[in-house]
């Protein structure tokens, strides 16, 4: 009787829950429940604010309560979650999941110097609502990593089109694509690309339009005012038109830029133009992160990174300075070809190290205070968590990087009462982690969208380990060769990854180490010597052996090899 | 570890390489810099050449003398047996450049070239390494009339365009006639496919421009709204009223008079023939008009209207007064324009300050910047080209570049990969050689598809 | 098509016809008196006379009465220069680059050694007077295009048939198939890129098999006697080179490449010459140590790669001559040729840190390539029984503000008049028209 009335209730409340179009194979079932607890977890209510054995507890879709000693409804379906963390959902800040790809336009014949609209990528009023499809893949590996809504914007080119915020999840019964639409409009992406063979085939070109469509749509108010006095008629324009409530503020503007250059001149048009974008896909902010902050210009940043560059035994042989520039291999002079080995290895360093700018972006932000929020764009899904771990490896504080996947993106897009946090109202949008999120070993289990859970396999498909933490700590002998002899030391090394602590000893004598890094197998640290002054210490750690070089400075530096005692 | 050891072995064997310029260590573009140079032969190209000091204060050269005093900021450079010109001008280049053409169509004079500018070209520090400091960047030549192109500094090691701009440089604008426009359009049917279709389209253009002026004049002077812009017309007008100057790619002498008329019949003034292979058979009607020729030293029969071209173009033009430069158009040539400037000593006899005025002081006036670099005089920028020898010599090798009084090139310094940008993926160096680079840069993007 | 190819056909003939009677060089002989002589093999005389008959160098000397049949040829002051070869351009193959049938570089098919340049060489081009007015008088001109574009030619700047041209040398032109990727704009795929580069390779390995197969059956009729061999022209133009009897010019470039070509080259024992060599000093010990001479150049060239340094073209004849390897210096122009001793002049200026200074460099447009083609009995120094092909400078010839004073090719005096020259006098203080 209590059950049947449960069922009464939950259909009562879900208006949807009819079938129109009848029941068909891929029909979901009805929903047992609308309500559910996550029970005795570590609650991570926002950045930085972090509930021990705490109780979750979701209703229709909602958050309905956290706290410590929450009663359990009867209704709730009951998670034990005492080991796991609950985070909020991450909302990626821009992306393309459920976003059909533009069908390929037929070959063009017409004018290239004036072609239809959409063929110039002026589509400022092209609605992602119209083509969103929750069934579409990404939605669904997206999701599984954690995401529970997404900025997503058309396809297209110059001024691609309307940005939405959806769902991701798939439609329950009843429900179509529509239902999972969270927001109107939120933004107008402008991907800036060029047109093919058609006008403006150029980034200049682009820059043209720009500029004009923006001068223009600011005239065209005044224009419909202006009839009365003789002033001609405002021609139909829904591309202009589409520009009003951006030039209002009232929607923002999101500019693709990938590189810093793109960014440059993205700020150097939005200034132009009066407009306050919003950058995205940027990759390697840190040029352009002071110029962000005088301009108050916040940034999607990218969720994918270049692949990581191996050091092959020639790269190794190049002492780069553990942190910051490429300075000494750019020094570089090949006088003969007997200086080609060190030419290699060099521009495989200034490849490592242009990985390395990109893995530091989001920490350079975090310095220059530029708000930003992860967006995936078209990042490998695979690729995006342990993306996020390099990141925090290089410097970004988890507590940003974890903010710039919740509580960011829902600022910035004006959203901050459904998503971001786990409190009471949002809606029930949560990540269930085994383990702390940035660790390697972290475990995506449960990831609820809407009140909805979605399960994930509870063994992670086996990645490749980049956590070296285990190999890195112990105690090694050091060999430097330098010319006429082998000199000895050592040094030891303990703690995690990103908190590394260590000796050195010299002679009998030892120096704590500073800044000791560990990136995949690449190890570095520093320790100052009196007399010598600094000592900086990089190579490759494989198995119990260390490979690399000691170097000083501008006085040289020496191959060193070490081995881990095996007592450890 | 024996430290005294470790450290006297470190020391009798280190190689202690002088910082290099990097891109980490690069001066910022808005640097102005300190500078004296001492001692070396100054061809100042308008004052005449005499051995002595010059001191940069600030990014201004503030005396030529001797026995001069430094600021105590200044960098000091002995250069005594070395020779110090101007900093090289190149009037025409696509270097900087993401893209050259837009040439979807006929008429672009709305696009600008500073919208595509990029600070990253190793191509910048290149042209430092020959002693050039000033360029001219143009919209290619698929169109009668481009887009505006841009005077740029190089200060190379800036990420961000604006960086680059040539602050106060007068605008400017490509036009282009014969082949290339006739073959980019009127290979697609598109007017113009002649060179009379040519003439008719600049002519179309400026009556365009005209009417649209009127219309957005009129409205505000009746205080109705203003019509709809078009940046297209409203750079039209700009060349119009005077204020952006014309740079018109040309080579035979035909197309060069009926430019000269149609620009006549409009009331502009200031126009520059650019490459112009043919201006010596219209030098005199060049004089009387007062147009410049921007030209090659050498460069022909690539084509046809290039056959009947001669190496003496820019000794025949200086003899008949025509105000004439020569630029490079190719990012290979622009690193020795010191050098194509002496080959019109074997073409026509040029003495040492006509030649050298090719490369610095005349293209300055071309493009309107002569009052801030072109020569050196007290009060100009503090550009400069320092030389092992006479720049004229085929020996010479640039030892110094310097803009703004900040040393951009420095051979005593000068490390191998100057790329202020590294592809993490490229895993391969890319070769290129010589056969990959075909066609004119001028085209470049025209033609692609 | 075929209108357009008349009507530029048409366009061309004046040019064919532009070279009047005052082009005509003049036999006689000539005693060049009160000149330097930069004899590049025995020394520089530094006053002394130059006596031309029959074409040859009859005798020169310090202290040489001019013969009293002579006529005298003051060089004022001026130095006497052995004439300067560019050892690889396309002049007189080559009328106006976009318009194609100007154009005779490039047969169609990928194996075409039997195309040779000398069966097209134009001596009524304009190029050629623009050309030897540099001081350059013998060009090596080089089709290209495909895997075995030709047989390159080296010719003399002087003549009014390619036979009176024919300088006695031809060699078969190899590119050496490349492995990376052509230049930035190359969009291919990294597996297309190896694909083709792998079917090159096997081109060429089956095209050398066959060669070396026809050289066989060859050798077996010559000394068994037999049917002739089948017409095979490709084979036919190959088999001197299989031989040894003719070198073949392997354009190469990108340092890997060098390498394989050096690898593939090893055991073939033919008689081989690099050109292009544009990053020959990345691996100028291989080349050294392999014995092969280098025709370098274009050396007023930008770097191959984006990370090399700026001034690296200018160096590479300088690093490799350092690493003990023979270069012979080329402009690679179509257009310019005439700046061949402009390319020689800064790879002296930049080539003096690795010991090439302008003595090492003239050798490079002289007597090295000369030995290189095996005419150095003929040319590329002066010495007396050469061939009097020869020029009188007022200044260093690798220095743009010298001109050239006088000019004798095999013994004849050659008019100092190019069409460049001529548009010049017609032009110059012309007077204006009323326009």
């Amino acid at each position: 009787m209590t059950r049947r009335l449960v069922w009464l209730l939950l259909i009562l409340a879900s208006p949807a829950l009819a079938q129109r179009g009848g029941v068909t194979a891929d029909t979901p079932l009805r929903p047992v429940t609308r309500a559910a607890a996550l029970v005795g977890a570590r609650v991570v209510v926002a950045p930085g604010r972090v509930l021990d054995r705490a109780t979750v507890l979701i209703r229709d879709g909602r958050i309905e309560a956290v706290g410590r000693d929450l009663r359990v409804p009867p209704d709730a379906d009951v998670l034990a979650a005492d080991s796991f963390t609950v985070y909020a959902g991450f909302v990626d800040a821009l992306g393309t999941a459920g976003v059909p790809k533009a069908p390929e336009l037929e070959r063009y014949t017409g004018n290239r110097g004036d072609p239809p609209r959409e063929r110039s990528g002026l589509t400022p009023d092209r609605d992602v609502r119209e083509t969103f499809d929750p069934s579409e893949a990404r939605v669904a590996a997206l999701r599984a990593l954690g995401f529970g809504a997404a900025h997503i914007a058309p396809p297209g080119g110059l001024l691609s089109g309307l940005g939405t915020v959806v769902l991701l999840r798939p439609p329950g019964r009843g429900e179509a694509a529509r239902d999972l639409i969270l927001t109107g409009p939120v933004s107008l992406v402008a991907r800036m690309q060029a047109a093919e063979g058609v006008y403006p085939s150029t980034p200049m070109g682009v820059a043209a339009v720009f500029r004009e469509a923006f001068e223009n749509a600011r005239r065209r108010e005044a224009q419909a005012e202006g009839i009365a006095r003789g002033g001609q008629r405002p021609r139909y324009d829904a591309a202009l038109d589409a520009l009003a409530p951006v030039i209002a503020g009232d929607r923002r503007l999101v500019m693709l830029t990938p590189t810093p250059l793109d960014a440059f001149r993205a700020l150097g048009l939005a200034r132009d133009a009066g407009i306050e974008p919003i950058l995205a896909g940027l990759a390697d902010a840190g040029p352009v992160a002071e110029r962000l902050r005088a301009a108050r210009v916040a940034v999607f940043a990218p969720l994918s990174l270049p692949d990581t560059v191996a050091l092959d035994s020639l790269a190794r042989a190049v002492a780069l300075p553990p942190s910051g520039g490429v300075a000494s291999v750019q020094n570089r002079r090949v006088r003969s070809f007997r200086d080609l080995p060190a030419e290699r290895a060099a521009l495989v360093a200034e490849r490592r190290e242009a990985v390395r700018r990109a893995e530091a972006s989001p920490a350079a932000l975090a310095r220059a205070a530029v708000p930003f929020a992860f967006a995936t764009i078209d990042a490998d899904a695979a690729k995006i968590l342990p993306g996020l771990r390099r990141m925090v490896r290089a410097g970004l504080a988890p507590d940003d990087a974890l903010a710039a996947l919740t509580t960011a993106p829902a600022r910035l897009l004006g959203l901050s009462d459904d998503l971001g946090t786990v409190e009471r109202g949002r809606l029930a949008n949560l990540v269930v982690v085994r383990g702390d999120l940035f660790a390697d070993s972290a475990l995506v289990r449960y990831v609820f969208v809407e009140g909805i859970r979605n399960e994930n396999p509870a063994k992670a498909r086996r990645v490749p380990s980049t956590d070296s933490a285990a190999v890195a700590v112990g105690t090694w002998a050091l060999v430097v060769t330098t010319p006429g002899e082998e000199q000895r030391g050592g040094f030891t090394i303990a703690g995690a990854p990103g908190a590394f602590t260590g000796t050195a000893t010299v002679e009998g004598e030892t120096y704590p180490l500073e800044a000791v890094v560990l990136d995949d197998a690449a190890l570095s640290f520093h320790f100052t010597v009196p007399d010598v002054g600094r000592v900086e210490v990089s190579g490759t750690i494989s198995g119990p052996t260390f490979s690399g070089t000691v170097s000083l400075g501008s006085l040289g530096s020496f191959s060193a090899t070490a081995t881990r005692s095996p007592d450890r | 570890m024996n430290r005294l050891c470790l450290v006297a072995a470190l020391i009798a064997l280190a190689t202690v390489s002088a910082l290099a310029q990097t891109p980490a260590s690069l001066p910022p573009a808005g640097e102005r810099g300190s500078i004296l140079v001492r001692g070396a032969t100054v061809h100042t190209v308008t004052q005449g050449t005499r051995v002595a000091d010059v001191l940069v204060v600030d990014g201004r050269i503030a005396e030529i003398g001797s026995s001069l005093a430094a600021p105590r900021d200044a960098r000091i450079v002995e250069a005594a047996g070395m020779h110090l010109m101007p900093g090289i001008v190149d009037a025409h280049s696509h270097i900087a450049l993401s893209s050259v053409n837009e040439a979807t169509t006929p008429v672009v004079a709305e696009v600008q070239m500073r919208d595509a500018l990029d600070p990253t070209d190793v191509g910048i520090y290149r042209a430092l390494a020959g002693g050039v400091t000033t360029i001219h960047t143009l919209h290619g030549s698929a169109n009668p009339i481009g887009g505006e192109s841009e005077t740029i500094k190089l200060r190379y090691g800036t990420l961000d365009p604006e960086g680059l701009l040539f602050e106060g440089a007068p605008r400017t604008i490509k036009f282009a006639l014969g082949e290339n426009p006739t073959r980019v359009h009127g290979g697609r049917s598109v007017r113009p496919a002649t060179r009379m279709g040519v003439e008719q389209t600049i002519r179309e253009a400026f009556a365009d421009a005209r009417a649209y002026t009127a219309a957005q004049d009129d409205a505000r002077r009746a205080g109705r709204p203003l019509p709809p812009v078009d940046r297209r017309m409203e750079t039209l007008a700009g060349v119009l009223d005077g204020t952006v100057l014309v740079h018109c790619h040309s080579y035979r002498a035909d197309e060069i008079l009926m430019l000269m008329r149609v620009l006549r019949d409009e009331g502009v003034s200031r126009v520059t023939f650019q490459h112009a292979n043919e201006a010596y058979k219209v030098a005199p009607e060049l004089a009387a008009f007062g147009a410049g020729a921007s030209v090659f030293s050498d460069w022909w029969s690539y084509k046809l209207e290039v056959y009947y071209s001669t190496a003496y173009n820019a000794a025949v033009l200086t003899r008949a007064g025509v105000r004439t430069s020569l630029n490079s158009d190719d990012a290979g040539m622009m690193r020795t324009l010191y050098h194509e400037a002496a080959k019109t000593q074997r073409y026509g006899g040029l003495t040492d300050d006509e030649a050298l005025a090719l490369i610095t002081i005349n293209p300055a006036v071309q493009l309107g910047i002569e009052a801030r670099v072109g020569s050196i005089e007290v009060g100009k920028d503090g550009d400069l080209a320092l030389f092992t020898a006479d720049p004229l010599s085929v020996y010479a090798r640039v030892a110094l570049t310097v803009v703004d009084g900040v040393v951009r090139f420095d051979a005593a310094r000068d490390g191998d990969d100057q790329r202020l940008t590294v592809d993490p993926a490229e895993r391969l160096p890319t070769v290129r050689l010589a056969e990959d680079r075909t066609g004119e840069a001028c085209l470049d993007g025209a033609l692609l598809f | 098509m075929r209108l357009a190819a008349c009507l530029a056909l048409a366009l061309l003939a004046p040019a064919a016809a532009a070279q009047g009677p005052q082009y005509r060089a003049r036999a006689g002989t000539f005693a060049l008196t009160d000149c330097r002589i930069e004899t590049v093999t025995q020394g520089t005389i530094a006053r002394g006379t130059l006596v031309i008959r029959d074409g040859r160098i009859d005798v020169l000397g310090a202290d040489i009465l001019a013969p009293a049949d002579a006529e005298r040829v003051p060089c004022n002051g001026g130095t006497v220069y052995p004439g300067l070869f560019d050892s690889g351009d396309r002049v007189g193959l080559q009328e106006i680059g976009a318009v194609a049938v100007s154009v005779d570089l490039d047969e169609v098919g990928e194996v075409t050694p039997q195309m040779r340049a000398l069966t097209a060489v134009n001596p009524s081009s304009v190029h050629i007077p623009v050309t030897r007015l540099s001081g350059v008088t013998t060009v090596l001109t080089f089709p290209r295009g495909g895997l075995m574009p030709g047989t390159a030619a080296l010719i003399t700047l002087l003549g009014y048939t390619p036979d009176e041209m024919a300088a006695g040398f031809e060699g078969v032109v190899l590119a050496f198939p490349r492995q990376g990727r052509r230049g930035p704009g190359d969009r291919r795929e990294q597996a297309e890129v190896d694909k083709a580069s792998r079917e090159a390779r096997e081109r060429l390995d089956t095209v050398w098999r066959d060669a070396v197969l026809y050289a066989r059956l060859d050798s077996t009729r010559l000394s068994v006697g037999g049917e002739p061999l089948p017409y095979q022209p490709e084979m036919m133009a190959l088999l001197p080179v299989v031989r040894g009897e003719r070198t073949l010019l392997v354009e190469v470039n990108a340092a890997d490449d060098i390498v394989a070509a050096l690898a593939w080259l090893k055991d073939k024992g033919v008689r081989a010459v690099l050109t292009g060599v544009g990053e020959g000093w990345r691996v100028a010990d291989q080349i050294a140590a392999a014995n092969l001479p280098a025709i370098v150049g274009p050396v007023i060239a930008l770097p191959t790669r984006d990370a090399d340094r700026y001034a690296r073209p200018f160096e590479n004849a300088g690093m490799l001559a350092a690493a003990g390897v023979v270069v012979a210096i080329r402009s690679d122009e179509e257009d310019n040729a005439r700046n061949l001793p402009f390319h020689a002049g800064f790879a002296a200026a930049y080539g003096a840190e690795f010991g090439f200074g302008p003595a090492e460099a003239l050798a490079a447009v002289t007597i090295n390539p000369a030995r290189i083609f095996g005419v150095a009995d003929r040319l590329g120094s002066l010495e007396v029984g050469k061939e009097a092909t020869l020029f009188i400078a007022d200044g260093d010839p690798f220095e743009a503000r010298t001109h050239v004073t006088g000019l004798f090719i095999r013994g004849q005096q050659v008019p100092l008049v190019s069409r460049q020259t001529e548009l010049y006098e017609e032009f110059l203080n012309r007077g204006a028209s009323a326009q």
